[in-house]
């Protein structure tokens, strides 16, 4: 798997353990079903500690952080930024207590991908929201697995799948992406363009749809 | 009426992005707005090394895909935006619009250009003496000595205890917005229709 080349029209990079990502999947699959053709949902797992710092709280208080006050400053604007988008659209978000390691849950995108594609929106369905709500252990295979089964998708093989084949595409897909101009999620890329974060959906569906009237300039949708 | 503070640095590629479609906004409702400095930093895009740090590279990726970013959105705006190798200062026109007094909006404009299109050091107090009285300000009536950057100082600390960290950062009531991108939600909320 190349990370910039798909036979779909257009790449979407997300993460489970994102929030931004979680409040982009609404819009990007209201676009995706408004094009009429099948995005190639993929896998990113952020690394974030190596470019946020990192912290571990417990029972809401940081008892551990190497974060600047600045650094502090646009991690709680994010989660708080996320958290009412993702009110809107009908969810709880609420701030981790640790950084997750989501590549479990990540893999599962690209086993679904491959067994399932038209059941990816009821698999990040089964994850996205119980995550948020923190009641999902994404770092447990049989915890993923039962988000897979919840979405109706098979699950015989996914537990060697991480282990073997899945585990060695996602690592190798990661290890293409900073080359690729690929950094966070959602990341967006289509022809020659590759474009962090879903303000710019505007105006990747008007390139999408026929580059019809002016280009649009970022913006969130409500 | 209803209010809206506007945290704005002008070596800020995206808060320069945002005044025409943020200019809209304010003209098209009621609404009374504060415009504030907060100088954010701007860094040099570090080039490739051979051998990367996961942080270097993801700095490194980061910053220049948002560099072609906002050169993207320039042209659809119609903007010149031109990015230098090492990015100059914009503290003493900064201290200039903590000091200032009146509509400051013609002001803004013009240092943003000045910054963005013609390339010029805006910590430099000559060269933000010149674009105030290009727009019509008594430059003598700003300071820029220690006293107008202790101004600048205390308004940065008065921004950080609001929470703001980068610009353009919209405050509305209790409710901060970063980027051009959250204007739908900030007209939503000026128009009492959320």
């Amino acid at each position: 798997m190349k990370a910039m080349e798909s036979d779909a029209r257009l790449i979407v990079y997300v993460d489970v353990k994102s929030p931004y990502a979680f409040v982009a999947l609404a819009p990007t699959f209201a676009m995706e079903q408004r094009l009429g053709f099948q995005f190639d949902w993929r896998p990113l797992t952020l690394d974030i500690p190596s470019y946020a710092g990192s912290a571990r709280k417990e029972k809401g208080k940081v008892i551990e952080s190497n974060r600047s006050q600045r650094k502090w400053l646009g991690i709680k604007y994010a989660y708080m930024d996320a958290r009412r988008y993702a009110e809107r659209q009908g969810y709880n978000l609420y701030g981790t207590e640790k950084i997750w390691d989501s590549s479990l849950a990540n893999i599962g995108i690209l086993w679904v991908a491959r067994h399932d594609r038209d059941r990816l929106k009821a698999y990040f369905d089964a994850v996205y929201p119980l995550f948020w709500r923190r009641e999902l252990d994404i770092e447990n295979v049989e915890v993923v697995c039962q988000c897979l089964t919840n979405a109706g998708i098979v699950t015989e093989g996914f537990q060697v799948f991480c282990e073997t084949e899945g585990r060695v595409l996602h690592d190798q897909l990661q290890s293409q992406l900073h080359p690729s101009g690929i950094y966070g999620v959602p990341t967006y890329v289509f022809e020659d363009e590759v474009l962090f974060g879903r303000e710019h959906l505007p105006y990747i569906e008007w390139r999408l749809s026929g580059c019809v009237g002016a280009a649009p300039d970022i913006s969130n949708a409500l | 009426m209803k209010f809206l503070t506007v945290f704005i640095d002008f070596k800020s590629a995206a808060a320069y992005l945002a005044m025409d479609a943020t200019l809209k906004l304010i003209q098209a409702g009621d609404v009374q707005v504060i415009w504030k400095p907060y100088e954010v930093r701007a860094q040099a895009i570090a080039d490739k090394k051979q051998i990367e740090t996961v942080t270097e590279s993801h700095l490194r990726v980061r910053a220049t895909q948002r560099q072609q970013t906002h050169l993207k959105y320039a042209a659809i705006q119609g903007k010149t935006i031109i990015f230098q190798k090492e990015p100059k200062g914009s503290g003493a026109a900064l201290t200039a619009l903590a000091q200032f007094d009146g509509d400051p909006v013609e002001y803004i404009r013009a240092a943003f250009l000045a910054y963005w299109q013609d390339g010029l050091d805006l910590d430099d107090p000559e060269t933000v003496k010149a674009i105030l009285n290009q727009c019509g300000v008594d430059s003598n009536s700003i300071s820029f000595d220690q006293k107008g950057k202790d101004l600048l100082v205390a308004q940065q600390i008065e921004a950080e205890e609001q929470g703001v960290f980068d610009t353009p950062m919209y405050v509305v009531g209790s409710e901060r917005f970063l980027g051009r991108e959250q204007l739908p939600w900030i007209e939503a909320l000026l128009e009492n229709s959320l």
